[in-house]
């Protein structure tokens, strides 16, 4: 049997693939656990499926393994995985935990790059939502199910949920195993413990999915300025200069959406001998533009460039947001700000519009 | 536990599919045969059934599953089939068309060709190994350390291979000479090169016209010569056949109507990947040719296509192909 688990990295997804692990052997025959991909993969700017995908990672396990059951927790789900566990018969856990605990887990683990460790996770809450919409998904809530007097009631919902045929006295069994005990998550790390520039960026570009994951709605997401990019690697904490020609100044986050209608407000501050010089912010997912917007500052100070944007179901990469300066002789310095995301029209519950509806909804048939 | 059988398409590997299916299920019970020719469709497998005991059938494996494994260290069945029968039993058996029947065989075929070894593989050849069909399973069931009981062995005995029906050869030499020119020409440039197991890899691969597909509708096969009026468009694709691994050298000869030929083509050869590109400017009326050299991945997963695009608007004209040949460079 497959026991397929989608998961954000940290201690919660650990602790349900040990709890599928206990089950699966409880119901007989040999078991092999993976994660997938692993914290380097998870973190590196790379084109979405370079790593290869899922369902190739799940086969490379079938032939690598002769046991009877294979956990595999998917930490980046792509279009594949979703296609498949789209089917009527698919059944799947969805491991909900909160997405700030999950980067916090990969910088205590790893040591790695606060903006990294929040990029990868920002990528797969964008995918995540997308399978826990599904009908075959069974959310698994951090606060509470892995709570020692909980953990039989958690059992008893996986077993029905997946059809796995165990006894009562097997279930407590696997609830009572010292296996599980010692993967009970600990107290997380959290938000205020990391330094205040980290928390922002982690909460901004992640406490939005905290309602959704909750049952809400998503809401607003904030990419700020630590998760962009410059020509040379520069830090984005000094004001760019402008001199050197039109060129492109800033550009990133390359971070995924829910597919989906967006706005984003982007906020740009302009030196006084700025003014006058013409701008371009535009977005662009997999190389193909979403949107552009041109701006004039006419005096120094802050301003906002808006754009409205659909985002494609699975991009690649993300989503590139780049500010350009179009003048060869403009002079001065431009600070970034941040960018503001507000979702207008999601298309997360993996419901196909019947052709023809969108039609009558625009038209108010 | 899976079971792998590489093999092109044909009664050879569909009787060891069957054979280990009930080998590792028993007669009431065999486990189920999955057509599956990438990592990705194995693990489809395995989801859609919630299992995974079942019979991988890879025809075209692609090398990413070959050598998963083989660095699994996997004992593995490959089973080789006579090309020539396998194209018999697509077409006579099955009704398939023999441009479709021969894109099959050879995309099977070039998994295997060419010195085609691979550790922990038991190489099986129907012509060798199918007349003694007992130990054939015998030597399966030692390979992939499955049981062979006395029972299987009496109904092999029996019955075995004589259940599928196979095509003699009186009847092929009769559907043979039944064929035209064309017919035997596109056989025979596709799959000579595989006539011999191990043969002479120097043999080449010649595509003819009626292997390869409408541009912008990949769906429906050539008939006849090609229509290039309009708008730059890709005219023709094809053949989506599989090549075994390496360099090669495509020659690729075409002919040209007096009102196409003042026109400059693009063609290009791909798999996963763009591989290769030219133009072409036929010089009047009649024959054109290009050359073009590519070398194809281990790795490769798509099938090769050849795409010739007009680059200008047309008014009038056709194209037909007269040959893509493919020789080891």
């Amino acid at each position: 049997m497959i026991f397929f688990l989608i998961t954000l990295p940290g201690p919660f997804a650990d602790w349900c693939s040990v709890l599928l692990a206990k089950l699966a052997e409880a119901a007989g025959g040999g078991v092999v656990a993976r994660a997938w991909p692993t914290t380097a993969g998870l973190t590196a700017y790379a084109p979405a499926g370079s790593l290869g995908t899922t369902l190739d990672q799940l086969g490379q396990v079938l032939v690598e393994s002769d046991a009877e059951h294979v956990v595999f927790a998917a930490r980046q789900p792509d279009a594949g995985l979703l296609r498949a566990l789209q089917a009527p018969e698919a059944r799947f856990l969805v491991a909900i935990d909160d997405p700030t605990h999950a980067v916090a887990a990969i910088i205590a683990e790893t040591g790695e790059n606060p903006k990294r460790a929040v990029r990868a996770i920002a990528n797969s809450c964008a995918l995540f939502t997308q399978f826990a919409q599904l009908p075959g998904a069974m959310l698994l809530q951090a606060r509470g199910a892995a709570e020692p007097a909980q953990v039989r009631q958690t059992i008893d919902a996986i077993v029905a949920h997946l059809g796995i045929h165990l006894t009562a006295a097997a279930r407590t069994a696997v609830a009572q195993s010292p296996e599980l005990r010692e993967a009970a998550p600990r107290t997380p790390v959290e938000a205020p413990l990391l330094a205040p520039g980290i928390a922002k960026m982690m909460i901004g570009a992640l406490g939005g999915y905290g309602g959704l994951f909750q049952g809400g709605r998503l809401s607003d997401i904030v990419w700020t300025r630590d998760l962009f990019l410059m020509v040379g690697d520069r830090s984005l904490t000094e004001p760019v200069e402008l001199t050197g020609g039109s060129r492109i100044l800033v550009f990133g986050p390359y971070i995924h959406l829910i597919p989906g209608s967006w706005r984003a407000k982007v906020v740009l501050g302009f030196s006084d001998e700025a003014a006058g010089s013409v701008f371009i912010v535009d977005t662009y997912a997999d190389e193909r533009q979403l949107a552009a917007v041109s701006m004039q500052p006419a005096v120094g100070g802050l301003h906002t460039a808006e754009l409205s944007f659909s985002v494609p179901r699975f991009t690649s990469m993300g989503i590139e947001l780049r500010v350009h300066v179009t003048n060869d002789q403009t002079k001065g310095h431009m600070a970034f700000g941040q960018v503001t995301l507000t979702p207008l029209s999601l298309h997360y519950d993996g419901a196909e519009v019947p052709r023809g509806e969108d039609f009558r909804t625009a038209l108010e048939m | 536990m899976l079971f792998f059988v590489l093999g092109a398409p044909g009664r050879f590997s569909a009787w060891c599919e069957a054979l280990i299916a009930e080998m590792a299920g028993g007669q009431d019970n065999p486990v189920p045969i999955v057509r599956a020719d990438t990592l990705a469709e194995v693990a489809l497998g395995a989801l859609r059934r919630q299992s995974t005991r079942f019979v991988v059938s890879a025809p075209q494996p692609t090398g990413a599953l070959r050598n998963a494994l083989v660095a699994a260290g996997r004992h593995v069945v490959v089973a080789l089939d006579e090309p020539r029968a396998a194209l018999l039993q697509l077409v006579l058996r099955q009704g398939i068309s023999i441009p479709e029947a021969v894109q099959r065989v050879a995309s099977g075929c070039s998994a295997f060709g060419d010195a085609f070894e691979m550790p922990g593989a038991l190489l099986l050849n129907s012509t060798e190994d199918l007349p003694g069909q007992e130990s054939a399973a015998a030597l399966i069931a030692e390979h992939l350390r499955l049981s062979l009981d006395a029972g299987l062995c009496t109904r092999l005995h029996t019955a075995g291979f004589r259940e599928s029906a196979g095509v003699s050869s009186e009847e092929a030499t009769a559907w043979w000479s039944t064929l035209d020119r064309q017919d035997q020409e596109t056989i025979v440039g596709a799959l000579s090169r595989y006539f011999e197991p191990h043969g002479d890899g120097n043999v080449p691969i010649t595509w003819t016209h009626d292997l390869f597909f409408h541009g912008e509708n990949p769906a429906e096969r050539l008939s006849g010569p090609v229509d290039i009026t309009g708008r730059p468009h890709c005219l023709l694709q094809g053949p989506f056949i599989h090549l075994p691994p390496g360099a090669w050298n495509l020659s690729l000869s075409l002919i040209f109507s007096h009102s196409a030929a003042d026109r400059e083509y693009s063609v290009e050869i791909a798999t996963d990947h763009p591989l290769a590109s030219g133009n072409l400017r036929p010089n009047g009326f009649g024959d054109a040719a290009i050359d073009l050299a590519f070398v194809l991945p281990e790795e490769t997963h798509d099938p090769v296509a050849i795409r010739i695009n007009s680059l200008r608007a047309v008014f009038d004209g056709t194209l037909t192909i007269t040959g893509a040949t493919m020789a080891r460079a």
